[in-house]
């Protein structure tokens, strides 16, 4: 009862709770908060006393890889759906409550989370549990290419295909859209993530040195490509050298991390075609007509859109602001929800 | 290809299409060219170049193009996509529910025939819970006194012909004994309808009296007699070589039997056909006055059957 007054003064939020990074769009306001999805926990008082939150989102992520003993940073999604529950929670808590910060009351608004559409019946329900948890009062799901396509701003209620491919933190999501419902849709736990594991993984069989996850990020988004380009771009890593075990450091260029990046981006490549080899064919004809459009992290990989077109010989476009487009789709389709258009959402 | 055919001038110097034209032919690259690098058709770029962006059904797919051009020519991205925020006012996507009228109004259409259904449903249960009266329309109630009168007028020398059997001697003198034994002598003996009694079974064929049914079993079969009110007069599983007798039987009465086949009757000492009315060695039929009058009309017939 007394929720139902809280949700007054609350804002509707569409929550982009994804492996990476969580995006919150609020009502009327826009991106308002976005955030990595890390929690760091504290353990207080030896090993068997109670955890609490130390950290959550930016300042949590700086501490990946460099926390004393009784810290642990973790990331509680994984591929795109819930690892662990509570912890999940708590950071849901911790972000609605940030959005709400001067807010006399605790806030319970009503909350749309996007889900990989791959996902199962537990894993979604476990998501809406958590949400409903963290104070939500009503909490509706919306399939993540879905909500991508809608912030992207393709035209999904016409009766034409519309092809999204949204390349998250674990999950790349490939979806067929015609008349505001997802025709074929299919989810392959390849992602960001991925990314820079297989970077890891070349730094340290090419150079015998390990690195560290935030730094296979970093070389991600200063000079992985996707596509051979022109122009080669280097830069310089710090890792510990296998070998001495002290650190050392080299120089990485953008062709080598492209050969790092063969397997992942094939993984994605063959997906999108898979999807396209199982339009039905009218669809199929609107989209190579069209385009496929990116969305996502992913989508700001240097050249993807060129290998993705060379592949598959379509037109590719990179949406605007490819990183909030699930979060900004949700908030358009809340916005739905009261004129009636339920079409987006999931039902459980 | 030339320049002039826009006339839409975007902040004093060129408009997007002149500026992604220029770029290309500085480049010396045919439009073709591009098109094949970006995997689209000649026709949309010819557009986009004269400012024309109705081919691409949505502002994402213009942009797209435009930063493709801008990427391949080493453009200015965003003071590009700034041009063509000016000049092309991009219809905003509309986003809404498809219509679900007609889905709708099927919905209602089938919720009036359910109701329709509902209620032909509760009428049918009401009926089918009311006391089961079938003949009432046919034959109605009071007509039942004079009809058994008339009969008993029939076969009036029949009665005295044949002793009444033990436990029906005086009538008259009994106004409680059963009602068929009491119906010659009182007007009023339709209103009271009792089952032949148990004395009344064990009834010799020589015994046969004016207006009276005999069912006679061969062999063990099952019985069931009810008068016109429904009331049941006879419901057992007779055993075989037993007889059941209603004495002055308010017609009409309905008779199912088991076993029929095995079961004789008899109306006023004149044989009933009851095979036409049985189905699988069950017999279910009204027997009414029409049969009864149609029987006492077959007196040729009769003499041949009674012989006992």
């Amino acid at each position: 009862m007394f929720g139902r007054f809280r949700r007054l003064f609350s804002d509707d939020l569409s929550i982009d709770l994804g492996t990476a990074n969580t995006l919150i769009y609020a009502r009327g306001q826009g991106i308002v908060l976005n955030e990595p999805s890390v929690v760091a926990i504290r353990q207080e008082r030896g090993p068997s006393g109670p955890k609490t939150i130390a950290a959550v989102g930016m300042e949590a992520k700086n501490m990946l890889g460099r926390t004393p003993g009784n810290i642990s940073a973790i990331r509680p999604m994984k591929d795109g759906v819930i690892a662990d529950f509570t912890v999940t929670e708590k950071m849901l808590q911790y972000f609605i409550h940030k959005v709400h910060q001067n807010r006399f009351l605790r806030p319970s608004p009503r909350v749309l989370v996007s889900v990989p559409c791959g996902s199962t019946q537990v894993e979604r329900r476990a998501i809406k549990e958590s949400a409903s948890g963290a104070g939500a009062s009503e909490v509706f799901l919306i399939e993540e290419p879905m909500a991508a396509a809608i912030g992207a701003g393709l035209p999904i209620g016409e009766a034409r295909g519309s092809m999204v491919l949204d390349i998250g933190g674990g999950t790349s999501e490939v979806a067929v859209i015609s008349l505001n419902g997802i025709v074929y849709s299919a989810s392959v736990r390849i992602g960001g993530d991925r990314f820079d594991e297989a970077i890891i993984n070349y730094v340290r069989r090419n150079y015998g040195t390990l690195i560290g996850e935030s730094t296979a990020e970093r070389i991600k988004k200063e000079i992985g490509s996707a596509f051979p380009g022109t122009e080669v771009h280097e830069m310089e890593v710090w890792g510990r050298n296998q070998a001495e075990g002290v650190p050392r450091h080299f120089m990485l260029n953008s062709n080598e991390i492209l050969e790092a990046l063969q397997e992942p981006l094939s993984g994605i490549v063959s997906a999108v075609r898979a999807a396209l080899e199982k339009t039905p064919p009218e669809l199929g004809a609107d989209v190579a007509e069209r385009g496929l459009v990116l969305t996502g992290g992913g989508a700001l990989l240097r050249d993807l859109d060129k290998l993705l077109s060379e592949e598959t010989g379509l037109p590719v476009i990179i949406a605007d602001d490819p990183l909030t487009c699930v979060a900004r789709g949700g908030g358009t389709a809340l916005e739905m929800i009261d004129e009636g258009g339920r079409d987006f959402l999931v039902l459980e | 290809m030339q320049d002039g055919q826009t006339g839409h001038d975007a902040g004093g110097g060129e408009t997007l299409g002149q500026r992604l034209r220029r770029a290309r032919e500085s480049q010396g690259l045919e439009v073709e060219a591009v098109a094949e690098r970006l995997h689209t058709d000649v026709t949309r770029l010819k557009a986009l170049e004269h400012d024309d962006f109705s081919p691409f059904p949505a502002a994402v797919f213009a942009r797209g193009y435009v930063r493709g051009y801008a990427r391949m020519f080493s453009l200015p991205e965003a003071e590009l996509i700034a041009l063509y925020e000016k000049q092309a006012a991009p219809p905003a996507v509309s986003l809404h529910p498809l219509p679900a009228t007609p889905y709708d109004k099927k919905a209602t259409l089938l919720t009036m025939a359910g109701r329709v259904f509902a209620l032909a449903l509760l009428a049918g249960a009401v009926f089918w819970l009311m006391p089961y009266t079938p003949w009432r329309d046919e034959h109605p109630a009071l007509n039942g006194a004079p009809a058994a009168l008339n009969e008993e007028a029939h076969s009036g020398e029949d009665i005295q012909s044949a002793p009444p059997p033990a436990g029906m001697a005086d009538d008259a003198e009994s106004p409680d004994a059963d009602a068929f034994s009491s119906v010659s002598t009182r007007q009023d003996a339709a209103v009271s309808e009792r089952p032949v009694s148990e004395s009344a079974q064990n009834v010799s064929p020589a015994e046969t009296s004016g207006d009276a049914l005999v069912l006679r079993f061969n062999a063990e079969s099952w019985v069931e007699v009810y008068d016109q009110r429904g009331k049941t007069l006879l419901y057992e599983l007779a055993p075989g070589g037993a007889t059941r007798r209603f004495e002055q039987p308010q017609l009409p009465l309905r008779v199912r039997l088991g076993n029929s086949p095995a079961v004789n009757i008899e109306y006023n000492g004149k044989v009933f056909d009851q095979s036409p009315h049985a189905r699988n060695s069950v017999a279910d039929f009204v027997f009414d006055r029409k049969i009864a009058a149609a029987m006492q009309s077959r007196e040729d017939d009769a003499v041949s059957v009674t012989a006992e």
